[in-house]
């Protein structure tokens, strides 16, 4: 049986040659995207460790202000704007905001170890303000402004990565050039985007009186309407008399940044769906094409004998030949991708990429053999005779 | 014959209704799709003002400091020859990066160092990105500005609505006046002219109008803005201050499109020469870059930026964009071959006539080409709609962010030349077979 029906393709090879090609690009294109799909929703779907609703960053300037009228202004910030009701807590934390594109990094061998992090600071209420789950240890409070050792939050992947599963809190490590005492341990703190791999994050404390603490982190409640942004920027503008301060939504910039992998993940789905599509209604004009020129054969195998079932599995089982070539020829070159690693990317999404990619090959010729073959089933041996 | 042509390729499509749509189906989404490329390429990369002469630009967006440390690696091979034990030992040395910083440049530092290039028929250092918040009518304002000097007018071409930009004695008095594109006068004042000689306030100063230009189409974050100022109005302390960052960018205006290169390879050879590297935060930097990108490199950068090299950036990009263009194009292709190949046996009685009566084969070839070109033109015009109908749905919705996407002959022409190569592409195959076939097999097929 396979051997007929390999002679039946080699006896038309050039047609099924250009089905072959097809369904090899069409498997190189599905494994390009889902590839890149799987990639960047992989990550999507993990934790971000914090919550960007209803938190608003003023970008604050202290430029010509002498650091003790800096302390001063700072401390009555946090003060003045939280007796508002509507405001949760106010924190500070530097330049480093989530989802804001910027980072902070450091590298060295000076523990001995390899340890590298991106680091941001926070001040005691930073960690309500991003709503930031810690798994063990404390976050900072105000007696660590007494601390010897710099205090120092890092998430879950720095201690997994670097310590292992040593008991680190209260170890002191040089952390950034600095002897620092971890105190806490956060779940997650995904701060460059939904889309990216989890990150090695430390935060250092960063009290009002340290001078990077330039940016506020107002928490507000549910349901403050808008107008009352204005209130808070009139109170910091006041406090700090100058205007040239920006506050923005914290939100907004998450969804700013995510905007980014959603336009063109979409875009490629949608192109995506459109080539399948293309290739389907191809295939089906060709299969029907092509029954309805074999009349003859299909009535001179009934004559014989063949079952309706036989001729269906017959015309399914040729498409699938030549689909499945095309689609081992592509899984050739597609593996070439995590055997080479050429991409610096974890190998399951390849993989992952391959299978539903082959899923969806099969699905699609197969709704588009099932009609034609059927259809070439019910031919009447007797009438196909006839017309020959 | 043109005219018999043309109608024999209406009847024949006409005659399989089903073929034919699967044909008009892919043969317009996929020209609507390389339409809608066309005008969103030629609406990011066209020369549009406010840059028009982008061909002639280099900008230099940032600079990179950083301490390299020579690093002497000591490679010991050990093998056995012989039967005894050998050593080859190779030391190599290598610049190794221990820290670096990137940030965009000072004024002072543009002014010192980057003044006197070759070639450089004008330029222009500007502080872009500058982000104004205000209430009107407690509704929060943001307005984007850029603080510029007054060769910024000279470089870039903005299309004046009413008034004219400020002139170098402007910054030097430094004069508090404002340039506002229609969209932010529109906001302001809630008309988009006749506002020469009000007064817009951002941060507590005031500012009078003296210009209003016509929203700007290209797209660049460096250029693209609300409102312009001089430079003067920033604080001083941010102008004198000698720190080599500092938020301002430059653009260099080569004397033609083919000093650009030779701009850059001068502002590459003036980073690779460059003495008195200063430190920063306690780190003593020995080692700077002067990030500096054309147009394109540019825009590249801003969509993906992988190492910080502007010139792989580009290179990525266009080998990304190609490859996706090229299957997008291929797979449709093959499709409307393949279909065609199979259906070649269906118009066999017909070439058979046609040769009987001293048809040659290259008369049947052009008569299969054309058909199929007029099967193209035909989903074109369907392409054309659609993409007409979505360039207004995504303009309307705004789901890209400042980009209105346009329809001009420039994108009608190019969509033409598509349909043209795509149904020459398709048609050229299934064609040549048609025209090979015998004349005796031809008509013999003709007897069922």
């Amino acid at each position: 049986m396979i051997k007929h029906i390999l002679t039946l393709i080699w006896n038309k090879k050039r047609s099924n040659f250009l089905l072959f090609l097809e369904i090899f690009l069409a498997f190189i294109v599905l494994f390009a995207v889902l590839t890149f799909a799987s990639y960047n929703l992989r990550n999507y779907s993990k934790p971000l460790g914090l919550n960007t609703e209803n938190v608003w960053i003023a970008y604050l300037d202290f430029e010509n202000v002498d650091s003790l009228a800096q302390i001063q202004m700072k401390e009555q910030l946090k003060r003045e704007l939280k007796v508002y009701q509507e405001i949760e807590t106010v924190a500070f934390t530097n330049n480093i905001i989530p989802f804001g594109g910027s980072n902070n990094a450091f590298g060295n061998r000076d523990n001995g170890f390899s340890l590298q992090s991106y680091y941001l600071y926070g001040d005691e209420d930073y960690q309500q303000a991003m709503d930031i789950n810690l798994i063990a240890g404390r976050w900072f409070n105000e007696e660590d402004k007494q601390a010897k050792y710099q205090p120092v939050v890092i998430t879950k992947f720095v201690k997994d990565e670097f310590f292992g599963g040593r008991e680190i809190i209260d170890s002191v490590f040089i952390f950034n050039g600095e002897d620092s005492r971890i105190i806490g341990v956060m779940d997650h703190f995904r701060y460059q985007g939904e889309f990216s791999l989890e990150d090695r994050v430390s935060i250092f404390y960063g009290p009002t009186y340290h001078e990077e603490a330039k940016c506020l982190a107002i928490k507000v409640k549910d349901g403050i309407p808008l107008e009352f942004e204005e209130k808070v920027n009139k109170t910091i503008a006041q406090i700090t008399k100058r205007n040239d301060f920006v506050i923005r939504d914290l939100d907004d910039k998450r969804k700013e940044s995510s905007r980014e992998v959603w336009v063109p993940l979409i875009a490629l789905f949608l192109l995506c769906a459109f080539l399948i599509l293309n290739i389907a209604l191809g295939l089906f004009g060709v299969l029907w094409f092509n029954i309805s020129k074999r009349r003859a054969e299909i009535g001179l195998r009934r004559t014989l004998g063949a079952t309706q079932a036989n001729i269906s599995i017959q015309f399914i089982l040729e498409i699938f030949s030549v689909s499945l070539m095309g689609i081992l020829i592509g899984m050739f070159f597609a593996l070439q991708l995590p055997l080479l690693k050429l991409v610096d990317i974890d190998n399951s999404n390849y993989y992952y990429a391959i299978l539903v990619a082959i899923l969806i090959i099969t699905i699609v010729v197969l709704i588009c053999t099932l009609y034609p073959s059927r259809q070439a089933a019910t031919i009447h041996p007797a009438l196909a005779l006839h017309e020959e | 014959m043109l005219s018999n042509y043309f109608k024999l390729a209406i009847k024949v499509l006409g005659r399989q209704k089903f073929f034919t749509f699967i044909s008009l189906f892919g043969i317009s989404f996929t020209l609507m799709f390389l339409m809608l490329f066309t005008a969103f390429t030629e609406t990011e990369l066209g020369s549009h003002q406010p840059l028009t002469n982008k061909d002639k630009m280099v900008f230099l967006p940032s600079l990179k400091l950083m301490k390299v440390r020579k690093d002497t690696i000591f490679n010991i091979d050990s093998s056995m020859v012989n039967n005894m034990l050998t050593y080859d030992t190779t030391i190599t040395f290598k610049d190794r990066l221990t820290s670096s910083s990137q940030s965009e440049p000072s004024l002072h530092f543009l002014k010192n160092y980057m003044t006197e290039i070759d070639d450089v028929e004008n330029y222009s250092f500007f502080n872009p990105r500058v982000s104004f918040d205000f209430f009107l009518n407690s509704k929060k304002v943001k307005f984007e500005g850029v603080m510029t000097d007054a060769n910024f007018w000279n470089i870039f071409n903005f299309i004046f609505v009413e008034g004219k930009a400020y002139s170098q004695s402007a910054l030097d008095q430094q004069a508090q006046v404002i340039i506002l594109t229609q969209k932010a006068s529109l906001k302001y004042f809630g008309m988009n002219k006749g506002v020469l000689g009000e007064e817009v306030t951002l941060e507590g100063k005031t500012y009078k109008v003296i210009g209003v230009v016509e929203d700007p189409i290209s797209k660049n974050i460096s250029v693209i803005a609300d409102v312009y100022i001089p430079y003067t109005n920033l604080p001083s302390k941010r102008l004198s201050d000698t720190n080599f960052f500092g938020g301002f960018e430059a653009v260099f205006l080569a004397k033609d499109k083919s000093s650009v290169k030779k701009i850059q390879a001068d502002i590459d050879h003036l980073s690779e020469t460059f003495k008195e590297v200063p430190s920063y935060d306690g780190i003593v930097f020995n080692k700077i870059e002067l990030i500096n990108a054309s147009f394109l490199e540019f825009y590249a950068t801003n969509i993906y930026n992988e190492n910080g090299d502007v010139k792989e950036n580009l290179k990525t990009i266009s080998r990304a964009v190609g490859f996706l263009l090229f299957l997008f194009i291929i797979l449709p292709i093959l499709n409307l071959v393949n279909l065609n190949v199979s259906r070649i046996m269906e118009r066999s009685a017909e070439i058979g006539v046609r040769k009987a009566f001293g048809a040659h084969s290259g008369n049947i070839l052009f008569q299969f080409v054309f058909e199929n070109v007029i099967l193209t033109l035909i989903g074109g015009i369907i392409g054309l709609l659609l993409a007409v109908v979505l360039i207004y749905l995504i303009n309307s919705s705004q789901v890209l962010p400042n980009t209105v996407l346009q329809f001009n002959y420039k994108v009608f022409l190019y969509s033409l030349l598509i349909c043209l190569g795509f149904g020459i592409l398709s048609g050229l195959l299934p064609a040549y077979k048609m025209s090979k076939v015998h004349i005796v097999n031809a008509l013999k097929q003709n007897q069922r």
